[in-house]
């Protein structure tokens, strides 16, 4: 079975390049053009990840991932965050946000692609060795 | 075409029509099915073909227009063309049985004439008669409109495909411009940068070896530069090779080239290590300073979109080095202002010819062997160099007299480091050195000047320049004695350590071979002090 993916970013020709490139790895990829449809469709699908942007309406993405992490069916998913270059996120708010990894625009795809992977691979494991 | 079929086939059947399709040539794309169980009954006891607005279709199709046409059954057959971008894909035809038949007794008396059960029949035709031959315009209508509605969706679909694909190349490009672009450090050097920019070639192009070549010149050390990443089985000398005859003869108008199916001559004897590859000259607006080469892609042929990314990269990398080259060409100029400035003074007396030289030299050599980082190594050789630029503000008279001096005439000879420091202070960059040429005759134990300053108080540099200007002193010929014999200078040293000297510094100063040092520093030719690069002084 494959895996889901949600992509939430404002930006539509980021969604399209991010999810041709998901979808063309075998991935199942769901979107959301903003925050709070982001957290409807994470709700609603339980993705195995989220891929979002930082800046978006309503609430950013850091937020998204906090609110995310307050929920008991949806805080276990693993997220990746894209930001503006020079834009830092503090360490501390990046564990407690559950971001697994953050990516600066323009950012490669393929090594989002590759971070993907790994994120995948590494809950993966966890969930078999328990 | 196919895609379009079978998306519409089905919302057809929702609406009562039967899909055939055919492509551009007239060929009939899928199985040929009756449209309803109404349709099989008819065709099977003889009654009108499957395929029946096949010729209406044709039509249909060079005419490039939607037409209607009629079924022997009474029904009503619908063609029309599907068009993309003014090019024929195929047409379709969608038919219906048409209620006037069922109305006007005409289905009836066909089922008669075939020999089929009426009440069969007629339970069919409730199911599958919905509309009347009136109606047939607009179902045309509404029909083309579906086929153009859904091209328009098909073809947008795949424009958005295409310039995916592009944007997420661009995206690859624009993140490894950034890399490489903070990466870059004006006084780095070439071959740490290079060596970088090909790994991440490596990784963004797919390729099995990349490798950058520096042709010769003064910045590098007057030696070709090859650096290289990844897994070629070659070696440098002929990569330098591969790249000064087989590859630089190709870039056309300063263009990058490619060659996807790469023959080695055999005096490379490379064989068969190169299969393709690609390349990107790296210019200064004169010449031709190098290139960067990609070897071997994995998957298939190198295409336009390495050209654009090694280019990128090529250009990034001549920025790089026409900068760095830059950047050691003023640094030479400097050393070579500094060499003259400082050999026009010691020119003042015949005697003291090459002394600020050897005292650099010699201050380098026990600075390295005290364990010092190359740039405070480097500090210390300039304020060897410049530690008697002073003697400019004293007379002439003075600095070259064969007999003793007067307390007078002693004074105006002392206040040569003040001089020097006052002449340096002035420039910013030489702030670090200017401590040392104010301090190198103060003395450990205070009797130094001009500060008269004690023990920890003299700083390092001014210590190590001391003992060398001192030893250089002793061991030259003067306008007032010839040279000491070399045992009892080296005598004379250990006496004073403490005193004159810094313990430290003696003790390292004599592990050196000082006579194998002697003999080096006094080689009368100017080979021996070549202006040195700042490329050489960083090795």
């Amino acid at each position: 079975m494959s895996k889901k993916i949600l992509v939430a970013d404002d930006e539509a020709h980021i969604l399209h390049v991010v999810s041709m490139k998901l979808r063309n790895a075998g991935y199942e990829v769901l979107t959301a053009v903003d925050g709070e449809e982001a957290v409807e469709v994470c709700a609603a699908e339980l993705p195995d990840l989220l891929i979002t942007d930082y800046q978006m309406p309503y609430l950013t993405g850091l937020e998204l991932c906090k609110q995310l992490r307050g929920r008991p069916e949806t805080k276990g998913i693993p997220a990746i965050m894209l930001t503006a270059r020079g834009f830092d996120i503090e360490p501390g708010e990046m564990i407690e946000a559950g971001i697994a990894a953050v990516l600066a625009k323009p950012f490669s795809p393929r090594e989002l692609l590759e971070k993907v992977t790994d994120l995948l691979n590494v809950v993966e494991s966890r969930a078999t060795t328990g | 075409m196919e895609s379009i079929v079978s998306r519409l086939h089905v919302r057809l059947k929702n609406l009562g029509l039967s899909l055939l399709a055919w492509d551009s040539r007239g060929r009939r794309l899928g199985p040929l099915e009756p449209g309803s169980e109404l349709c099989r009954m008819l065709h099977e006891a003889g009654g009108p073909a499957l395929d029946v607005g096949c010729e209406a279709a044709c039509q249909a199709l060079s005419q490039r227009a939607a037409s209607l046409a009629e079924c022997p059954c009474g029904g009503c057959v619908m063609v029309a063309p599907v068009v993309r971008r003014r090019r024929a894909l195929g047409v379709v035809s969608a038919c219906f049985p048409a209620l006037d038949s069922l109305e006007d007794g005409s289905l009836e008396r066909l089922c008669v004439r075939l020999g089929l059960s009426w009440s069969e029949v007629s339970d069919q035709a409730r199911i599958h008669v919905r509309h009347s031959r009136a109606q047939a315009r607009d179902l045309l209508d509404a029909f083309q409109w579906i086929l153009e509605l859904q091209e328009a969706a098909d073809l947008a679909r795949s424009e958005t495909e295409t310039l995916s694909t592009n944007l997420a190349n661009t995206y690859e490009e624009l993140s490894l411009l950034y890399r490489i672009s903070g990466s870059m450090k004006v006084s780095q050097a070439p071959e740490e940068f290079l060596r970088d920019v090909c790994k991440d070639l490596l990784e963004v192009m797919s390729i099995s070896a990349a490798a950058a070549v520096v042709f010769a010149h003064a910045s590098t050390g007057h030696e070709d530069v090859v650096v290289e990443a990844g897994a070629l089985g070659l070696d440098e000398a002929q990569i330098k090779a591969l790249a000064a005859e087989q590859v630089a003869h190709k870039f056309i108008n300063n263009r990058p080239m490619v060659d996807n199916d790469f023959r080695a001559p055999s005096e490379l004897g490379i064989n068969d290590a190169v299969k393709n590859l690609i390349a990107a000259p790296m210019l200064t607006d004169k010449s031709l300073m190098g290139m960067i080469i990609g070897f071997n892609k994995l998957d298939g042929d190198f295409d336009s979109v390495d050209l654009k990314l090694i280019s990128s990269i090529a250009n990034q990398a001549s920025v790089f080095l026409s900068n760095n080259r830059l950047y050691l060409e003023l640094q030479d100029l400097l050393m070579g202002v500094l060499h003259a400035l400082t050999a026009s003074i010691d020119a003042k007396d015949p005697y003291t010819s090459g002394h600020s030289s050897r005292v650099a030299v010699l201050s380098k050599l026990i600075a390295e062997r005290l364990g010092y980082e190359q740039d405070k190594v480097q500090q210390i050789y300039l304020t060897g160099l410049l530690h008697d630029i002073g003697k400019i503000g004293v007379p002439e008279r003075v600095l070259c007299k064969p007999g003793r001096l007067t307390e007078e005439e002693y004074e105006l000879v002392k206040a040569h480091p003040s001089i020097g420091a006052k002449i340096l202070g002035g420039i910013r960059q030489l702030d670090e050195i200017v401590g040392g040429i104010l301090t190198h005759h103060e003395r450990p134990d205070g009797k130094g000047y001009p500060q008269g300053l004690a023990g920890e108080q003299v700083p390092q540099e001014g210590l190590i320049v001391g003992l060398a200007d001192a030893f250089d002193a002793m061991t030259s010929d003067r306008t007032y004695r010839t040279a000491l014999p070399l045992e009892g200078v080296i005598g004379e040293i250990r006496n004073l350590s403490g005193a004159q000297f810094d313990p430290r510094v003696v003790r390292t100063f004599l592990e050196m071979d000082v006579s194998g040092l002697m003999e080096e520093l006094r080689r009368p030719t100017s080979e021996l002090f070549p202006i040195p690069s700042i490329a050489e002084l960083n090795r």
